[in-house]
């Protein structure tokens, strides 16, 4: 069954050429829209050039699509997003350091493959739950650059849910 | 690659994620934090508006035209939770649209934000009753909570940084223009400060009420993007390839800088003005909203009153029936004549008069008046009448010895 279906060619940034199942492919919504508004579904040796992804990032990518190519599009809810929850699988495949993360974000963007645009940036939000603004800030590695004036007055915006 | 290197919106995208309590919080991190959690949050009261209204649409078409049979329905107590939250979010709106509006501060509370989500979804996955004081119980306390908070601690420090901005805008375009109008000689950098703090500091008004004067704070492509502008508009002045490097350059003929420090003065006079109309209405905002609270005591005050009178009257009434009936049973005979309805009528007409003291004060204080006027004048009737008695009693007493003793029949 799996030899049936065509293949189309993916170039990333730095040249490599990857041979990728045409279903596998339609996951990300550029792809898509590129084979089928180019007419390029039926040419076997189209070459689709991802000038924005490099050949690290698009193999992650393609794991990810092979083991998400049955899956139903995500509803477009913005609530949805922070009741969102992330399966073992996923939460597995982002365990990569912070550089390789958003850089699959950029990626996952670029591509338009909203599924992994969710569980990225969910992981990031993760990162962040549960923390004070300093942990926040060593975690991420961020200067802090308010004021001393700036700061009491955003401790004092936020202390009426401390009153408690 | 660090988090800052990714754009705007995709790290919204990560902040989307996050629940509002979490983004409150993360405002603390740094500027940058601070102002796309302030999108976050303001979109989310706005959403919550849409979202509610959206919800109580849906709710109110699915609930039967009749009120006797929507009184039973499944979805009456949905109903009624969905008025209480649109209570709750035009309080909150009231307290904090004005200056959200005026970008001073942005929707505070993140977590009255995720309770009101929170019911809304509650809403509209459930059909069956839902007990609205346990529903609404946590969105009631918090929104209180956080309402008074900013009414206390918040709105006078707002409210003083506005004033001290208009002052400051103000003076920074005196500075600006005099050194327009006057300094013929004014370094590259020093108009292009002078400019850029004026432009700055209103800016930086917008964004944050507390950050005057801190160019650093707003955007980096605006203050390219402004100096870029200075810069060109004073391109095409010839004395600017002759003078270069640390030499100072005359600015005072520049006619396209004077022209757009000219456009810049009225804007700002228009500006001042829109201030000073927008101090106006507020003022007057103040004095409705106070005189609706007096109004409102008032209501309430007669409500009470009303309430009492009517008790008093009850008590009275049941008194009158029990002496009438104590009457009738000691004397069958007079049980004819009804004492208490004259005096139960009248304190009818009181209670109405009373009922009717909202509508028609005038008249029932006439009543009362007279009433009153009627009353003190019976008692010194009576007062004389009695005092006219005594005397003749002591008289008849002291005069008992002149007089001749009556005959014995």
């Amino acid at each position: 069954m799996c030899d049936e279906m065509p293949n189309i060619k993916l170039e990333s940034s730095d040249g490599e050429i990857f041979d990728v199942d045409v279903k596998i492919a339609k996951c990300s919504g550029t792809i898509r829209t590129m084979l089928e508004d180019c007419g390029m579904e039926d040419n076997v040796n189209a070459i689709v050039p991802l000038l924005n992804v490099n050949s690290a990032i698009l193999r992650k990518i393609l794991v990810w699509a092979d083991h998400h190519k049955d899956d139903p599009l995500p509803a477009e809810d913005d609530e949805n997003k922070r009741t969102y929850h992330i399966s073992l699988w996923d939460a597995d495949f982002v365990k990569v350091d912070q550089s390789t993360l958003f850089d699959l974000i950029l990626a996952a963007n670029y591509l338009d493959i909203k599924s992994l645009l969710h569980v990225t940036c969910k992981t990031v939000a993760n990162m962040m739950e549960g923390k004070t603004p300093e942990m926040i800030r060593k975690f991420f590695n961020i200067p802090n650059d308010f004021t001393p004036a700036e700061k009491e007055q955003l401790g004092a915006e936020n202390e009426w849910s401390e009153e408690e | 690659m660090h988090l800052f290197d990714m754009p705007k919106e995709i790290f919204m995208e990560i902040l989307d994620r996050l629940n509002y309590e979490e983004i409150s919080k993360t405002r603390l991190v740094c500027r940058r934090f601070d102002q796309q959690c302030q999108q976050v949050l303001n979109r989310g009261f706005n959403k919550a508006v849409k979202q509610h209204s959206l919800s109580f649409k849906r709710i109110k078409a699915l609930l039967p035209r009749r009120e006797s049979e929507r009184r039973n329905h499944n979805l009456a107590r949905h109903a009624d939770i969905l008025t209480s939250v649109e209570t709750r979010l035009s309080m909150l709106s009231m307290t904090y649209g004005k200056y959200m509006d005026l970008s001073l501060c942005c929707f505070i509370p993140g977590r009255v934000l995720d309770e009101i989500f929170r019911i809304l979804r509650l809403i509209a996955t459930t059909n069956e009753p839902l007990r609205p004081h346990e529903v609404l119980q946590e969105l009631r306390d918090i929104s209180s909570m956080a309402i008074e908070h900013f009414d206390e601690k918040i709105v006078n420090t707002l409210k003083k940084s506005m004033v001290d901005s208009n002052g400051r805008s103000y003076a920074s375009s005196s500075t600006s223009s005099s050194s327009c109008a006057f300094h013929n000689v004014a370094s590259t950098s020093g108009l292009g400060s002078i400019s850029f703090n004026a432009m700055g500091e209103e800016l930086s008004s917008v964004f944050r009420p507390y950050n005057y004067g801190t160019p650093g704070y707003i955007d980096n492509k605006r203050q390219a993007m402004h100096v870029k502008v200075l810069k060109s508009n004073c391109v095409k002045e010839p004395h600017q390839h002759k003078y270069t490097g640390s030499q100072q350059i005359s600015y005072g003929r520049c006619s396209e800088a004077k022209a757009a420090m000219h456009y810049f003065r009225k804007l700002e006079v228009e500006y001042k003005k829109g201030i000073v109309q927008m101090h106006r209405m507020q003022q007057l905002q103040n004095l409705q909203s106070k005189r609706l609270q007096q109004a409102l005591n008032a209501i309430a005050e007669y409500k009470t009153e009303m309430v009492e009178l009517k008790k008093r009257f009850e008590e009275v009434d049941a008194k009158n029936r029990e002496i009438s009936a104590n009457m009738k049973h000691i004397n069958p005979a007079s049980g004819d004549k009804k004492p208490s309805s004259p005096q139960s009528s009248s304190a009818v007409a009181t209670i109405m008069a009373k009922d009717d003291l909202i509508v028609e004060q005038p008249t029932s204080t006439k009543n009362l008046m007279l009433n009153a006027s009627n009353l003190i004048t019976s008692k010194r009737h009576y007062d004389l009448e009695k005092k006219g008695n005594a005397e003749d009693d002591n008289a008849m007493v002291g005069d008992s010895s002149n007089l001749p003793k009556k005959p014995k029949i």
